[in-house]
């Protein structure tokens, strides 16, 4: 039993050990490395792009669309600034109080028709009775 | 400082002639060791020649903290681990590699040589690497494990397990 698995092992060995066949490198050495010194030098001139062109090239982008953004928020802002002014105006001379001017958003937004806020003229009241009778409050 | 370790510090500094020296002494065990585990001819000349590139680029980064041995087939075994990954993600071209298995044998091969060259690509990668450098450059089990990053006791089960394997395989026909 011993001299079997002997024999398996000792036919293992010579196969991984490429005995059986004469395996072989073909490729000539001196080629080999003329050929890796070549490309070697050939591609040398990337590394200073790599280490110092493409870090350079992420902060420009960065940089710029750190820019690009703020102005897009600047024009943000003042059309929502501009927006807010000119809405303002509509309920600053008004008698209404904070909490009526609540009720009443609510009520536009409930309402199924949609109403020009800004052309009602709720100072008259007129108005607005009729359309709390006529329209069913949320 | 060994013949090897001044070959490497010779191609960090561009020397045509180390190349050379450490192609010329190193091709064979590499190559093996490429063959072996792939059981592909043509795959195993491709890997070794991108082994020797390898170890162009990565001689200005070694330390003579390991021998040098270790250091090449720590390269050698990453690149394997590349290839396979490569294959696993092409499953036809292991199909075919394993037609052409059978078509590049030369007439003195044995069946039995095919039959294990089929077994071996089956193989944990862990396992044909420990196994291969058990047989083929006669390491230590303690220099095996310093290379594969692990233990002692691992490697002489990695080791068993493929040895078994393929002695299963063989057993009828011997």
């Amino acid at each position: 039993m011993k001299k079997v698995d002997m024999d398996y092992d000792h036919e293992i060995d010579r196969f991984l050990k490429c005995e059986n066949n004469s395996v072989s490198c073909q490729f000539d050495e001196s080629k080999l490395a003329s050929e890796i010194l070549t490309n070697s030098k050939t591609k040398t001139p990337s590394f200073p792009f790599i280490y110092f062109g493409l870090p350079l090239a992420a902060c420009l982008v960065v940089f710029f669309g750190l820019i690009i953004q703020r102005n897009e928020l600047d024009v943000n802002l003042s059309t929502e600034s501009e927006f807010v002014q000119s809405s303002a105006p509509s309920f600053a001379g008004s008698d209404l109080l904070p909490s009526e001017i609540e009720i009443l958003d609510e009520w536009l937004l409930a309402s199924p028709e949609s109403i020009d806020f800004f052309s009602v003229d709720f100072d008259s009241s007129y108005e607005l009775l009729v359309s709390l009778e006529t329209i069913p409050l949320p | 400082m060994d013949k090897d370790q001044k070959r490497i510090n010779g191609i960090a500094r561009g020397d045509r002639n180390a190349l050379i020296e450490l192609i010329a002494d190193w091709k064979g065990p590499i190559h093996s060791y490429f063959y072996r585990s792939l059981s592909n001819y043509a795959d195993a000349e491709d890997l070794t020649q991108q082994f020797f590139h390898r170890i162009y680029k990565a001689s200005g980064s070694y330390r003579p903290i390991s021998k040098v041995s270790t250091w090449l087939f720590s390269i050698a075994r990453n690149l394997l681990i590349d290839e396979l990954k490569k294959k696993a993600r092409r499953p036809q071209a292991n199909i075919l590699s394993e037609w052409e298995l059978g078509t590049e044998s030369s007439e003195n091969t044995s069946e039995l040589q095919e039959i294990l060259s089929i077994e071996m690509k089956k193989l944990p990668e862990n396992h044909k690497t420990a196994l291969l450098l058990r047989v083929q450059q006669e390491w230590s089990y303690q220099e095996i494990a310093e290379m594969m990053k692990t233990n002692e006791s691992r490697v002489k089960t990695w080791i068993y397990r493929a040895r078994s394997v393929l002695k299963q395989a063989i057993k009828p026909q011997l």
